[in-house]
């Protein structure tokens, strides 16, 4: 019942020699990548501790998860740090560098390994296009994707099946990396990435709240976005605050839009837009959009943008003597 | 018990006049989510959906509902006092979820008045699975595309209509009153059967689960359990996609002027689920909690209920942000004792 098993791939595997070279190498305790998932077409996070179990280990536009997220995960680990090695797209690698400028992680013991990436598979993308039939097999033809099935064949522009940031990002590759396996990917660049933004923000009042009304009426309070987010890392978030509590725990509209609003601004300048949040949620709601308003702030103010060094203060984090004070004076 | 044939022309006719008694829910569209909702006067089901993404439980038991409302003027409680609910257009899988829910909110000692105002004197019309989905497995545990468990009536899809069998008393009454049906003749129900058959062959082969909770008993303590959970991101995912998941937190709120209390769904694969007063946690790891939603499931709710706590609808599957799969969680836990 692995469907993984009926899907051909388009090219054998590169990476592995690669990464057991380096798992060696670098003395690995673990190695943080992606493994062929159950679903089609879907690559999902596997932990490799041993150089001789990594011939499992795949990367590809299947697999969409930001697994920086493990690397917060891993300080919650008793004992010292270990020394940890993740495969990185340029969002991971931008996440992997913001939890090393906020101290989440020794620097020396992370080998960030980067890949190349032409953009991933958003699954609630994939699943309506499938239908919820088998997948046997698919093919890429210049900018198309062919999807084939016992009793179908399904041609589509493959950006159509790719998660929303990825057709505006502008960071494909990582900007830090200890390693770097294959030549560095161009930039999608099918859209502005802030265009979604100011086309809601020229709509009225009135437009806007009903476009977050009907988006935000549905969260069901899961926190997938959070939990899949590499940067929430709190031991405790603010949800879970009583005395005082600051939001119901139901899934009423205004709780629902406090803690989305809420969760971004915690994330001001220090968001990489990767779109796991996105992505993770089961009920496919763009919780993507609010953070790209505060990024975009952040930028405009700051000229800030998360994750692309380790030396950078994040914006909220520091002072500076030309920083923009209008609110207040 | 005679089945009636409703034709896809008639099918406003029906809901129309269903809804004289009933308040209906079937599934809306909703952009590319499908869900339960009660159908405005002279609105269509979507019906070529394939799974909703939330199941139809919160019709019966929402996600968030007052259940007492306190003020100056006293403490009220705040039952459903609608039009019994009918429910059009529900899954086997989810009929059967209605059924597993139902034995934890209403017993022969405790009955959930909550639960039960809104469940009383309702009708479940099951819309059976022609084409299941690849995730869904629900002839794994007990079930089938065509399962018959908590509908008063199950529809097949035939093409133009829908054959309709009703299966209860209340099924039988509610199609005797209605005016757009016909009863069937042969040849429909033969097409329906053909219909159930074909669904039924295209599902691949289950596993046998006659040993999967002896299995997991022994395997508590196994390490298997940290490799199977380390990429568990501890989100509600899973349990608020669930048809059997019952589990629910009790909150006061203040609003504007009164207070309100109000029963929401709450999981398991929360860090606050099991946290004690003193501070100390029971589960305080993520492998821990996600093996208790397994262990419940597959071990706990069989030794409770006499059947597994999973309807095998799949959603879990399809929407866990990291792909953890409880059908190869089954795998590994039988192939052992398969051999």
């Amino acid at each position: 019942m692995n469907n993984g098993d009926q899907i051909k791939e388009a090219k054998v595997n590169e990476i592995v020699d690669s990464i057991k070279k380096i798992f060696v190498d670098e003395k690995l305790d673990v190695l943080i990548g992606y493994e062929k998932g159950s679903l089609p077409l879907r690559g999902t996070p596997c932990f490799v501790e041993s150089a001789d179990d990594l011939d499992r280990v795949i990367f590809d536009f299947t697999c969409h998860n930001n697994i920086a997220k493990y690397l917060a995960d891993e300080k919650k680990r008793p004992g010292d740090p270990r020394k940890v090695g993740i495969i990185a797209k340029g969002c991971d690698a931008r996440a992997i560098a913001q939890l090393i400028v906020e101290d989440q992680y020794p620097r020396e013991k992370v080998v960030i390994i980067g890949v190349p990436c032409t953009g991933v598979i958003d699954p609630a993308k994939l699943r309506v296009a499938l239908s919820g039939k088998d997948l046997a097999d698919y093919k890429i033809e210049g900018d198309n994707i062919i999807l084939i099935g016992d009793d179908f064949k399904i041609e589509l522009p493959r950006i159509e099946l790719l998660q929303g940031g990825c057709l505006s990002c502008k960071y494909p590759n990582a900007p830090q990396y200890d390693y770097f396996i294959g030549e560095p990917a161009k930039p999608i660049a099918a859209r502005d990435e802030f265009a979604i933004i100011e086309d809601l923000a020229s709509k009225p009042a009135d437009e806007r709240w009903a476009y977050f009304e009907n988006e935000y009426s549905a969260c069901t309070r899961c926190y997938a976005c959070r939990n899949a987010c590499p940067l929430c890392y709190c031991e405790e978030c603010f949800v879970d605050r009583s005395m005082p509590a600051w939001l119901g725990k139901g899934n009423e509209l205004s709780d629902n839009i406090v803690y989305h609003i809420v969760r971004v601004l915690h994330l001001a300048g220090r968001c990489v837009d990767c779109g796991a949040c996105a992505a993770a949620c089961p009920l496919g709601i763009d919780v993507r959009i609010i953070g790209k308003r505060i990024e975009k702030e952040v930028l405009d103010r700051f000229g800030y943008v998360a994750g692309l060094d380790f030396e950078t203060q994040p914006a909220l984090a520091a002072f500076r003597e030309d920083d923009k004070e209008e609110f207040i004076m | 018990m005679d089945t009636y044939k409703l034709n896809k022309t008639k099918l406003g006719d029906f809901l129309e006049q269903l809804a004289e008694k009933f308040a209906v829910y079937a599934p809306l569209e909703k952009g590319d989510i499908t869900a339960f909702a009660e159908l405005e006067h002279g609105q269509l089901p979507a019906l070529d959906f394939l799974r909703t993404q939330k199941p139809p439980k919160d019709i019966f038991y929402p996600q968030t509902e007052v259940i007492l409302r306190f003020g100056k003027d006293g403490t009220k409680s705040n039952e459903y006092t609608g039009k019994p609910i009918a429910v059009f257009g529900a899954r086997p899988c989810d009929a059967k979820g209605f059924v597993i829910v139902e034995r934890v909110f209403v017993d022969d000692k405790y009955k959930d008045n909550y639960w039960l105002a809104r469940r009383d004197g309702g009708l479940v019309i099951a819309l059976g699975c022609s084409e299941p989905l690849k995730s869904c497995f629900c002839n794994w545990v007990g079930g089938g595309p065509f399962e018959t468990t908590g509908s008063d009536v199950l529809a097949t899809d035939v093409g133009d209509a829908f054959i309709l069998q009703p299966l209860t008393e209340a099924g039988k009454k509610a199609l005797a009153e209605m005016n757009s049906i016909e009863k069937t003749v042969d040849k429909d129900i033969e097409k329906a059967e053909a219909i159930h058959a074909e669904a039924l062959k295209s599902m691949p082969k289950p596993p046998t689960l006659d040993s999967l909770k002896t299995s997991l008993d022994s395997l508590f303590d196994d390490p298997f359990w940290d490799e199977f959970t380390a990429k568990c991101l501890g989100c509600a995912a899973c349990t608020f996609s669930c048809p059997t998941c019952y589990c629910f937190d009790i909150q006061d709120e203040s609003r504007r002027g009164e207070g309100v209390r109000i029963r929401i769904w709450d999981t398991c694969q929360f860090p606050l689920f099991t946290k004690e007063g003193s501070g100390h946690n029971p589960r305080k790891s993520q492998m821990s909690r996600l093996r208790q939603r397994f262990m419940h499931k597959f071990s706990y709710m069989f030794e409770t209920q006499g059947e597994f706590g999973c309807v095998g609808c799949g959603r879990c599957v399809t929407a866990c942000p990291v792909n953890i799969d409880v059908r190869e969680f089954i795998r590994k836990t039988t192939e052992n004792t398969e051999k």
